[in-house]
Order: structure tokens, then C-alpha cells, then sequence
């Protein structure tokens, strides 16, 4: 079991060391301060040190990406960012380790907002971390930390450059952004999963299931389940024609809900999520992708709440380098409530100035009704602009 | 006679034909298992959806990114463009699905990575495919 450890300023890997020296006020830093400053110093140790039973370069593969933007609110109600603010998004490195022809680690690790931990701001994380070994094209095991495998965006909603907008879809994707209460399914999950591809009908086809811990608030979920209820999600896709590719995907789990403040549990609920998903390119330089969402929220001491949500994106690549592109969103929280629906429309352009160097403009419009519990009928306008870049 | 060496020369042009595209080349290690290989399954492998070669061994791929050579292998046999292609490698690369083809500068770091990585195939600009290749040039059918 190959394990790092502190030991009086030496980091050690093995046979691996790495010296390291902190100032004496650092010590009286917060553990997870700490946590922070090993996890940036392990990864420099991987990368650049030279251990004596070493990583052979040819099985290594470095990628990442950046993605720098700016925000502001253009117009309506004092919503969004009043200030106009630029946005050190993220930096993110995307590591492959083929440790064997049939096994690789894979992981993304990710410095969000200018990651600072002496002062608490931003965020680093590992956005996940798995092994892959795979029995055949039509069925590998991953076990780790993952994304949750639901939709077109989830998996890539960091990834900027995979992206022609700024930002992921907020009605499908990130729906507590605008009005619910709980997301379709989490971010990412700790557990294992079978992914792998397959021909039908002499059609590409991929699948990929996921047995996870789930979701939690007040314990970390990608180190203990505070439930015996495991979360189960599937996606399958299928590229059914040279212009058509489908999809669908579901997440289940039975979550902690609310806790008091003292921690103890108040109530449990079911979340159950489907979605369907579509990407028609009728024309070469001309494409579509719509995204539809549904599923229930059961609490144990409320009504079951219904909500449905959906995304459809129209493209066209002008030239080579310059994509126009609208997307209309719509979120329904709750489908028994008439007036907390959540629109938003953009209408935007990406730039590519180089290979995969982007430049993105848009002009996002939030419209919501009255009874939205993010907005409240507040409507505005936003102009978003970012830059980001893969390598 | 005469009418032999036609048709030779015409069975001969119609081979390099499918072997060497005007503006594109497929070139593999020796340890690929395969001499030739159709459309369909050209795309399955630049696409990722076959990942590992019959027999075992990863599939690793690698183009030269300045080259037109991807682009009219992509507008010929596909319908992405650069731009298209390249994004679906990064949903793919990001999302941990998958390691995304090798990009070279030049063809001769590509050329030289095919012949000594096991399981490399990669498309290049045909005129770049110095005489005595150690590897194969595939032929697609």
C-alpha cells in the first residue's frame, strides 16, 4: 500500500522523499489548510521528483486546462455580479498513469478562483481519481472518485475548453442555481462503476453504471456512506445514425436530508432522476443538442415534489474559428407550483484563437417567475466573457 | 503482352490508391495487428470507441497538429471538422473517458513515435513517410 506521510517536514512516498519546509505560523494552521498543502505538494513530488523506483514518462500523460473569466450584470434587478468581476476560474491538470496495456489511474486535480488556503478562498480538489482496468472494449471497471455519468454536460462542466459556452447549463446541470432545492444527482460520487462501448445494429453504442455512497452535507461522502442506501446511476448512448446520437440516463438514491444543528438526522428523502439527451448535426458546420431532465423528490415528511427541466442549444461553425451559438433554458422545480418556473436564455460566440484556445462572449437573460425560491421574479441580464484553454 | 502490363499498372494504381490517400496516410507500429483497415473502422479507432487492438495493447493515437493531413482525413471520411473533432476529444480526455491522441509539431516526431510505440497508430501528411519506415503503413480499404 504506497501512502504519504508527514514526517517532521519530510513528505514520504515509499522510497520517494520529499523535503519540505513550512514556517512555524503554518503549523497553527487549520488541518485542512494543511490537507491542502500536501495535496499540492504531492503533486509536485509526482511531477517532478526523481524517485528511485520511478514512473516511466512514456506511461504518463500531462494534459489540462484553464479558464479565466469576467461577469457582469448589464441590466434588471441587482442580480448576478452588480460589480463586474474577473474570475481566475480554474486551473486544472489531467494526469493518466498506464500503470499495465490493461490498467490506468486517471485523475483531474483542480485549483479553482485563485486557490489560496492561508485565506481560506477558492477551491482545490481532486475532481476525481479512479482506476480503470479494462477486461475488453465492452467492459472496464472503474472504482474512485468520478463524475456522476447523467447527460451531455456533468462530466465536462469544468472542462471549458470541451464547451462552447462559458458556463454548463443551469436547468439540467446545476438546477439548485435556479430554484430547486436538491440537484438531479450530485457532482461526482465515490464508489465503483462498468463502463465500456459496444456495436449494435452496426451503431456505436457506450454504457457506463454506477454504484456510489451518494450524496451527504454533513459527512465527506467520498470517504463513509452515512446510509446503507447506495446510489445507482446509468447512462447509455448511441450514435444511431451519422447525424444522430441518443442518449439516456437515470440516478437514484435515498439521501440524509436535514439534520439539526446538532447534527442529528430530521428526515430522509428519495431523489430519482431521468434524462434523455439528443445531438443532431443535420448539417456539417451546423449542430443541436437538447437535454430533457426529470424526476421526484420524496422527503419523509413532505409531498413528493415533481420537476422537470430542459436545454436545447443551436450552433453553427461560421468559419473555422468563430461558433455563434443560443441555448434556451427552462427549469420547472416544482411542477405543482404554477409560478416558480426558471428561464434562461443566451445568445453568445466562441472564438477560437488558436487550437484549443477559446475566447467566448455571451449575453445570458434570467427571467423567473414569483415564486422561485433563487430569484423570486427577478429578472436580469448578464454579459459573461471568459478565455480558456486545453493542453 | 502489352495488354498484361496495363493491367498491372491499373491493378497497382488502384492499390496505392486505397493504400496512400493524396493528402493522408495511416502509419502503424509493427506490433498493430493489421495490415488493412476499412473506413468504419478507422473512424471507430480516431474516435475511441475501439480503445484496445485484438489480442490486447491499448490503441495510441497521434497526429501532427499543424498538418492538413486531419483535416482532410475528417472532411473526407467524417463529418467533424478540426474544431468538432478536437472538442470531442477534450469532453472525452477531461471527463477521464478516455487518453487523447498524441499531438506532434512535426512529422518526423510523429514518424518516430509510431515506429518505436507499440500499439501507435497515427495519420500523417504522405510525403512526410521517409523510405524504410520501420513501421506499416496501413492500407484502408
Amino acid at each position: 500500500m504506497r501512502k504519504w506521510w508527514l514526517d517532521r517536514g519530510v513528505l514520504v512516498h515509499g522510497n520517494l522523499v520529499l523535503k519540505c519546509e513550512y514556517h512555524a505560523d503554518g503549523i497553527r494552521h487549520k488541518s485542512h489548510k494543511l490537507k491542502h498543502l500536501l495535496q499540492g505538494l504531492s503533486l509536485l513530488a509526482v511531477l517532478f521528483a526523481s524517485p528511485s523506483y520511478a514512473v516511466n514518462w512514456s506511461d504518463v500523460t500531462l494534459n489540462g486546462y484553464f479558464s479565466f473569466e469576467y461577469e457582469k450584470n448589464v441590466s434588471g434587478e441587482p442580480e448576478g455580479d452588480t460589480n463586474g468581476s474577473f474570475d481566475l476560474d480554474l486551473f486544472d491538470l489531467v494526469i493518466n498513469f498506464n500503470v499495465s496495456d490493461n490498467f490506468r489511474i486517471a485523475t483531474d486535480l483542480t485549483w479553482e478562483h485563485g486557490a489560496a488556503t492561508e485565506e481560506d478562498f477558492g477551491n482545490v480538489a481532486v475532481e476525481y481519481a479512479f482506476g480503470e482496468y479494462t477486461f475488453n472494449r465492452g467492459f472496464k471497471l472503474r472504482a474512485g472518485k468520478m463524475f456522476t455519468n447523467f447527460g451531455i454536460y456533468n462530466e465536462i462542466h469544468t472542462a471549458k475548453p470541451a464547451t462552447l459556452t462559458v458556463k454548463e447549463p443551469l436547468s439540467t446541470n446545476k438546477n439548485n442555481k435556479l430554484g430547486s432545492e436538491f440537484r438531479f444527482y450530485p457532482r461526482w460520487n465515490v464508489g465503483i462503476a462498468a463502463v465500456g462501448d459496444f456495436i449494435f445494429m452496426d451503431r456505436d453504442f457506450d454504457y457506463v453504471v454506477q454504484l456510489s455512497n451518494g450524496e451527504d452535507e454533513e459527512t465527506n461522502p467520498y470517504e463513509e456512506d452515512v446510509n446503507t442506501s447506495k446510489a445507482l446511476g446509468a447512462r447509455v448512448r448511441g450514435d444511431v445514425s451519422d447525424v444522430l446520437q441518443l442518449g439516456a440516463s437515470f440516478y437514484k438514491d435515498h439521501i440524509n436530508s436535514d439534520y439539526d444543528d446538532d447534527g442529528d438526522l430530521l428526515a430522509r428523502a428519495r431523489i430519482a432522476s431521468y434524462g434523455v439527451q439528443v445531438r443532431w448535426s443535420p448539417y456539417e458546420l451546423f449542430q443541436t443538442e437538447f437535454e430533457y431532465v426529470a424526476g421526484t423528490v420524496k422527503r419523509d415528511d413532505t409531498e413528493k415534489i415533481s420537476r422537470k427541466a430542459y436545454t436545447v442549444m443551436f450552433s453553427s461553425e461560421l468559419t473555422e474559428e468563430v461558433t455563434p451559438y443560443l441555448r434556451i433554458e427552462m427549469l420547472e422545480p416544482n411542477t405543482d407550483v404554477s409560478d416558480d418556473q426558471g428561464m434562461l436564455t443566451i445568445v453568445g460566440v466562441n472564438w477560437q484563437i488558436t487550437t484549443n484556445a477559446f475566447l467566448k462572449f455571451e449575453l445570458n437573460s434570467t427571467d423567473t417567475e414569483e415564486a422561485n425560491a433563487k430569484f423570486e421574479g427577478q429578472d436580469f441580464k448578464e454579459f459573461k466573457a471568459s478565455l480558456s484553454v486545453g493542453f | 503482352m502489352k495488354q498484361l502490363n496495363w493491367i498491372c499498372v491499373v491493378l497497382l494504381s488502384s492499390l496505392l490508391s486505397v493504400s496512400v490517400h493524396a493528402e493522408w496516410a495511416v502509419l502503424g507500429n509493427n506490433s498493430v495487428p493489421k495490415e488493412f483497415i476499412d473506413t468504419k473502422e478507422l473512424k471507430r479507432l480516431f474516435f475511441g470507441r475501439i480503445s484496445q487492438w485484438e489480442g490486447g495493447g491499448p490503441v495510441k493515437l497521434c497526429f501532427v497538429d499543424d498538418s492538413t493531413a486531419l483535416v482532410e482525413y475528417l472532411d473526407e471520411k467524417t463529418r467533424y471538422s478540426k474544431k468538432r473533432f478536437l472538442a470531442y476529444w477534450n469532453s472525452r480526455l477531461f471527463s477521464g473517458d478516455y487518453v487523447a491522441p498524441k499531438k506532434f509539431k512535426t512529422s518526423e516526431e510523429l514518424v518516430d513515435y509510431v515506429a518505436r510505440t507499440r500499439g501507435a497508430l497515427c495519420i500523417t501528411d504522405p510525403q512526410y513517410v521517409p523510405e524504410g519506415f520501420s513501421g506499416k503503413v496501413i492500407q484502408i480499404k
